[in-house]
């Protein structure tokens, strides 16, 4: 099982690269797509997908670029999504089956298992139309997950979705993470921290970094520093340094800066965390 | 002004579509039909006999009078769905959460609508006379005279029906596919009072097509031959007699007419603030509601009870595989299922009018109860914004398309099963492939115009117009496979089915990734 993206660029209508030049090479886990709004994530993610034809490069899905091959093996959580409102989740799921090519017999356990596994045993026969957005999501991920996906891609999955419902998601990641290959975009980087076996950084349609999340961390190291200043510096410091975290104090203002050099004699450093490496390569 | 911040936003919006420009091309095109060659046998205008000379005044109500009865029907499904994109890009609720007010907001729509119609407008009045030129009848050009034709009768015509088409934006059940067929018969009914409307110069003002008026003018002409029939679309194997038009003067209380047709469009826009929800949750919420009170939700600790993954019964890979029956089925099924149950009563029912009534002008007219469903075909995905769950399936061109296509024909052939039992218990195999050629042909013309159109309106438009010239074009039957039992239509109608599976085919290609 494996995934090629080779030299992908995408132009959309002689405008910019949103994506520029992108290779990479994936085996089963998580990885987390970390990147700033606009950077490519989506881009990337419906080319991989089939839905969208890159101007140049190509993707490789166990050594094949025949689309049909990846699309029987892919399941896919775009992030803007409709549905058929008239449907209920069992019938637009069960719709979704027979596209994906499963019999009816089995789409029948998986739907009632999935329905339950995405907790909405109690709103699948009513309409989707009347469901509220993060209900939506989990139909979302229920059809993503129906025909038992080796390659699942989601983009921005835990938008909507309540805390309870995000630490579900989370759980499921990592449950699925044993023999497939998950590409999760977000921006949230707790989202990431806990599912992601590597972690691939973009920004404006470049791949920053692909690491470990401790390797990421690690090049960070001796970069991020904690110092406490005044209200009245609090100005100068926001506008020479990247500030990645403020903290009000009664001495002052506790203030986190990604810089390679000590901002202040009386800097300290400290560990540095998945926000701050976000924040030093993509700022 | 807040009315223009929307108008023009709105407008905006809708000038960078492609459509826009398509809109303008066709204009073009037909404007240059309108005025055909000196000795074309078809004028667009006749009275009796006779076709109106090419000089300003004869252009100017040639133009007048498309714009007025034939812009009319398709100016409405231009302008349809400016209230309902808002709905769907959720810049509704956002609007609604702002100061506007609701009688500000639909003016603002109808403007917004006026203006993209006034557009049309003006490219004829350009069209006009270049078009005099051309065919060069007659060469002095009186601007004033086509420009007041144009505009006097066209302007408040299009102030209507961009007043309409708000209104039915805010009443629930005309905002969809049932609101484009409801215009439709509207403008039938409208066109056919006109008749109603006496000779008389001084009532003409009632006439809300305004052609009364200057169509009286002619009339009242010295040289007009004696009360005979005017024609949209007149023809005649000679070469037709020219009718001298002279200049049109305009009276005072004619143009105050004409302007209060043109206040009363944005009047029909502001009565949707009684049927307006301002973007309220989208239907259904009662419903919800009530469910929700009778079977509550579990609280949300038991939401977050424990659940693996390793329970979730492994798939068999031979579970997974092409299954054409299988989408089929399910292509079927989406049909159906977003129908009320009397929808499927009364396709029961055409069933057995089928088999108790078989004549073929009823099996034609009742081919408009399954018109929203066939217009649903080709672009669904656009329309619900499904193309990233369903583009990104295996084969989503040789195995959902033909698959969409199918249950079509099935639903058609369901609907006319009754009717096509009866052809072969009496043997007239001739009409029984007839009326199969039909079966198949209706939905691929489905397909192929929501495919390349992105919306359900080209083919609901079509399709109406077929229908309706069909059923009242009596001496024509080959005009419907249906009606016909002539040998020689059916391969042609195989043939328009073919290309249309084709362009079909061709329109889905282009979305997918292959
Ligand atoms: N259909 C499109 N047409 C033109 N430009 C587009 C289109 N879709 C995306 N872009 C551009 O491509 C770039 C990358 O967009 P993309 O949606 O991939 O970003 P993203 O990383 O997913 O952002 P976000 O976090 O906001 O979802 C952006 O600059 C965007 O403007
Ligand atoms: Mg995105």
């Amino acid at each position: 099982m494996e995934l090629n993206i080779e030299a992908i660029g995408k132009q959309y209508k002689r405008g910019t690269w949103s994506l520029r030049d992108f290779t990479l090479t994936l085996e089963p886990g998580v990885v987390g797509l970390l990147g700033p709004n606009g950077a490519g994530k989506s881009t990337l993610m419906n080319i991989v997908a089939t839905l969208l034809k890159p101007s140049e490069g190509r993707v490789l899905w166990n050594g094949s670029d025949d689309p049909n091959a990846l699309r029987r093996d892919l399941g896919y959580l775009p992030q803007h999504f409709g549905v058929y409102p008239n449907l209920s989740a069992i019938e637009f799921l069960q719709y979704m089956a027979a596209l994906k090519g499963i019999s009816a017999k089995a789409a029948k356990t998986r739907i009632a298992e999935l329905l339950h596994l995405v907790n909405l045993e109690d709103a699948a026969r009513r309409p989707i139309g009347g469901y509220s957005g993060g209900m939506r999501q989990r139909v979302g991920i229920a059809q993503a997950l129906l025909n038992d996906p080796k390659l699942l891609i989601v983009d921005e999955p835990t938008v909507g979705l309540d805390p309870a419902e995000r630490v579900r998601f989370r759980n499921l990641i990592a449950d699925l993470a044993t023999d497939r290959i998950i590409i999760l975009s977000t921006h949230i980087v707790s989202d990431v921290e806990a599912t992601a076996h590597t972690i691939a950084l973009i920004n404006k349609g470049h791949l920053l970094s692909y690491n470990t999340p401790d390797a990421l961390l690690a090049t960070m190291q001796g970069r991020v520093w904690d110092l406490t200043v005044t209200r009245d510096d609090l100005p100068y410091f926001k506008e020479q340094y990247l500030v990645s975290h403020m903290n009000q104090r009664p001495e002052g203002i506790q203030l986190r800066i990604v810089h390679d050099e000590a901002p202040a004699s009386h800097a300290q450093i400290t560990h540095p965390t998945l926000e701050d490496a976000f924040l030093g390569y993509t700022a | 002004m807040q009315i223009i911040q929307i108008a023009k936003a709105d407008f905006l919006q809708r000038v960078r579509a492609p459509s826009f420009m398509i809109m303008l091309i066709l204009t073009a095109i037909l404007s240059t039909l309108f005025v055909p060659p000196l000795d074309a046998n078809y004028a667009v205008l006749t009275l009796g006999e006779h076709r109106l000379r090419y000089n300003s005044v004869g252009i100017g109500l040639m133009f007048a009078f498309t714009i007025s009865v034939l812009l009319s029907l398709f100016a409405f499904y231009i302008v349809r769905n400016t209230v309902q994109r808002d709905r769907q890009t959720r810049v509704g609720q956002i609007i609604a959460t702002t100061q506007t007010s609701t009688v500000t907001y639909l003016i603002g729509k109808w403007a917004s609508n006026l203006t993209l119609l006034s557009a049309n407008l003006a490219l004829m009045t350009i069209m006009a006379p270049i078009m005099q030129l051309l065919r060069a009848e007659v060469l002095t050009i009186n601007i004033v005279q086509l420009v007041l034709l144009i505009w006097l009768v066209g302007l408040p015509v299009m102030s209507l029906v961009a007043g309409v088409a708000v209104l039915f934006e805010t009443i629930p059940f005309l905002r969809g596919g049932f609101g484009n067929i409801a215009y439709f018969f509207v403008w039938t009914f409208s066109l056919a009072s006109l008749g109603l409307i006496g000779t008389d110069l001084g009532i003409s003002i009632y006439d809300p097509f305004g052609i009364a008026y200057p169509w009286f003018a002619v009339y009242a002409q010295p040289n007009a031959p004696s009360i005979q029939a005017l024609n949209l679309l007149g023809g005649s194997t000679r070469l037709m007699p020219v009718l001298d038009v002279y200049p049109i003067s305009w009276s005072l209380p004619a143009i105050i007419g004409r302007l209060s047709w043109m206040a009363a469009g944005a009047g029909v826009a502001v009565l949707g603030v009684i049927p307006f929800d301002r973007f309220a949750k989208p239907q259904g919420r009662k419903l919800v509601n009530l469910w929700e009170k009778l079977f509550p939700k579990q609280s949300a600790a038991s939401g977050a009870k424990a659940f693996e993954v390793s329970r979730l019964t492994p798939l068999a890979t031979d579970r997974v595989r092409s299954r054409f029956l299988s989408v089929i089925i399910a292509e079927l099924r989406l049909l159906i299922k977003g129908q009320p149950w009397w929808w499927l009563v009364g396709l029961g029912g055409i069933v057995i009018l089928g088999l108790l009534e078989p004549r073929p002008e009823l099996m034609v007219a009742v081919t408009i109860w399954p018109v929203l469903v066939w217009s649903a075909q080709g672009n669904r995905e656009k329309t619900h914004d499904t193309a990233a769950l369903i583009y990104t399936t295996p084969h989503p061109v040789v195995r959902q398309l033909p698959a969409t296509y199918l249950a079509g024909v099935i639903l058609t052939a369901v609907l006319m099963s009754g009717f096509m039992l009866q052809l072969t218990l009496s043997g007239a195999w001739l009409a029984l492939t007839s009326v199969l050629s039909g079966v198949l042909l209706i939905p691929a013309l489905a397909l192929a115009l929501g495919t390349i159109s992105g919306t359900a309106r080209l083919f609901e438009i079509s399709f109406l117009i077929w229908w309706y010239i069909a059923l009242n074009a009596s001496g024509f039957p080959a005009l419907h496979p249906m009606l016909t039992d002539s040998p020689a239509t059916i391969p042609v109608y195989l043939a328009v089915t073919a290309a249309l599976l084709m362009v079909a085919t061709l329109g889905r290609l282009r979305m997918v990734v292959q």
